[in-house]
């Protein structure tokens, strides 16, 4: 899976980086001075490298802990996102991330320390009200989980400090060690979901929609928090029948009534990410329809938007109340 | 020093040389842009409409652009035109590459 590991010099020798290595011992292994000499060079192609991507292990510096953009959130006044990796081990043709970097490499900051102590302090400065953690932002929270720990390290934290939420947002299946933990009321589990002909078509190395259903299942059973995420919803021929089967595919099988929330947003990117993935996916269908520019934003016409969500909002209706509903509103 | 590595230089050559076909290939220009600015004048920015035009078709469906009907057009605005209501006719669907 990795070939190729490029290590920072000034954490070469610390314990992550040696565990990791262990667990790719085939890989070659390049040391740099700062990740962003491999990551952050211009002449790079995001679709090329996508094939082989390489990990970039790494120290972040600053910057651990951001305010997520504005509408991004379920219903909480402070609403933060951290990255401990960058990039996705997933190829998603409607991920903003390939738009975003210039290099489809993983980035992995193993100073998790200081993600904690950047957590804490916003924890702090919330003066005890609720305060909102999004992980799965610039990476899936749980699909290198195996590799990275992250989540086992972290998740203790959460357990310490009551009015401080964490989303883990992923397409993945790792939820084996969720498993093995104690399920936490502030952690919420997040999955993310489009129709399984949309999912065969864009969300490449995504698991199946039924092998994720039946990982949301068995971490509901435990006692987990559940999130479902349809963002991006998808516009296409049949869409109305797809995501109907796909939310009564998800609802036979959950307990609706133990779901934390819902959300929903059509697809959209900002406009300069969405010119350079144009530049790297010319033949894509998905960017070969009628997406018009908004805010800054590239999305779909208005009519379109408003009838898909209205239409999804109607059917999850059906299954949900609507308070664990959310809509992102970018636009 | 460059002769004992021999081996090596080639399998990087070859590794390039697929890159480099690889990025040709969905950096060419779409397979009927030269016939339809033979058939009409295109201004500059039409020429770059009218490749983003093609580009999508080719992303969105297997039959070819030129027909009777295209050809018969007076001009290149009315075959700009013509191409974005035939690519707004089109249904939206998603197929597993």
């Amino acid at each position: 899976m990795i070939n190729t590991i490029y290590i920072e010099r000034e954490i070469a020798d610390h314990p992550r980086v040696r565990q990791i290595c262990e667990n790719f011992s085939d890989a070659v292994t390049i040391i740099c001075e700062r990740y962003g000499e491999v990551f952050n060079p211009k002449a790079q192609n995001f679709r090329l490298q996508k094939q082989r991507p390489a990990l970039i292990l790494a120290r972040k510096h600053d910057g651990m802990v951001l305010k997520t953009p504005e509408g991004y959130g379920i219903g909480a006044n402070h609403n933060y996102y951290f990255s401990h990796m960058l990039n996705c081990i997933y190829d998603c043709r409607y991920c903003f991330l390939q738009g975003m970097y210039r290099s489809a490499h993983y980035v992995l900051f193993v100073n998790y320390e200081d993600f904690e102590t950047a957590i804490v302090s916003k924890i702090s400065e919330a003066n005890g009200e609720t305060i909102w953690f999004f992980s799965g932002y610039d990476c899936d929270s749980l699909a290198l989980e195996p590799v990275t720990g992250f989540v086992k390290h972290v998740l203790p934290l959460f357990a310490r400090h009551p009015n401080a939420f964490i989303e883990l947002r992923t397409k993945s299946t790792q939820v084996r060690s969720l498993l093995r933990t104690k399920p936490l009321p502030n952690c919420v589990v997040a999955f993310s979901f489009t129709p399984k002909e949309i999912s065969a078509a864009l969300e490449n190395g995504v698991p199946s929609v039924e092998k994720r259903i039946d990982a949301m299942v068995r971490l509901q059973r435990q006692g987990w928090r559940l999130g479902l995420r349809f963002d991006p919803l998808i516009y296409h021929q049949d869409y109305q029948a797809h995501y109907r089967r796909l939310f009564s595919d998800l609802f036979q099988q959950l307990d609706s009534e133990r779901l934390h929330s819902v959300t929903l947003g059509a697809f959209r990117l900002p406009a300069p990410y969405h010119r350079n993935i144009l530049r790297l996916y010319p033949d894509e269908p998905l960017f070969a329809t009628t997406l018009e520019p908004s805010n800054g934003m590239v999305s779909y016409q208005a009519p379109i938007r408003d009838e898909m969500i209205a239409f999804c909002e109607e059917q999850l209706q059906r299954y949900v109340t609507p308070d664990i509903c959310f809509s992102c509103s970018t636009l | 020093m460059i002769e004992q590595r021999l081996d090596t230089i080639d399998v990087l050559t070859q590794t390039l040389k697929a890159l480099a076909a690889r990025l040709a290939e969905f950096q060419s220009d779409p397979g009927e842009l030269a016939r339809i600015l033979e058939h009409w004048r295109f201004t500059v920015s039409e020429q770059h409409q009218l490749r983003r035009l093609l580009l999508n078709w080719q992303a969105r469906s297997p039959k070819t652009v030129w027909s009777d009907e295209l050809a018969a057009l007076p001009n290149a605005n009315d075959a700009l035109r013509y191409l974005r209501q035939e690519l707004d006719s089109l249904p939206i669907e998603f197929s597993k590459s």
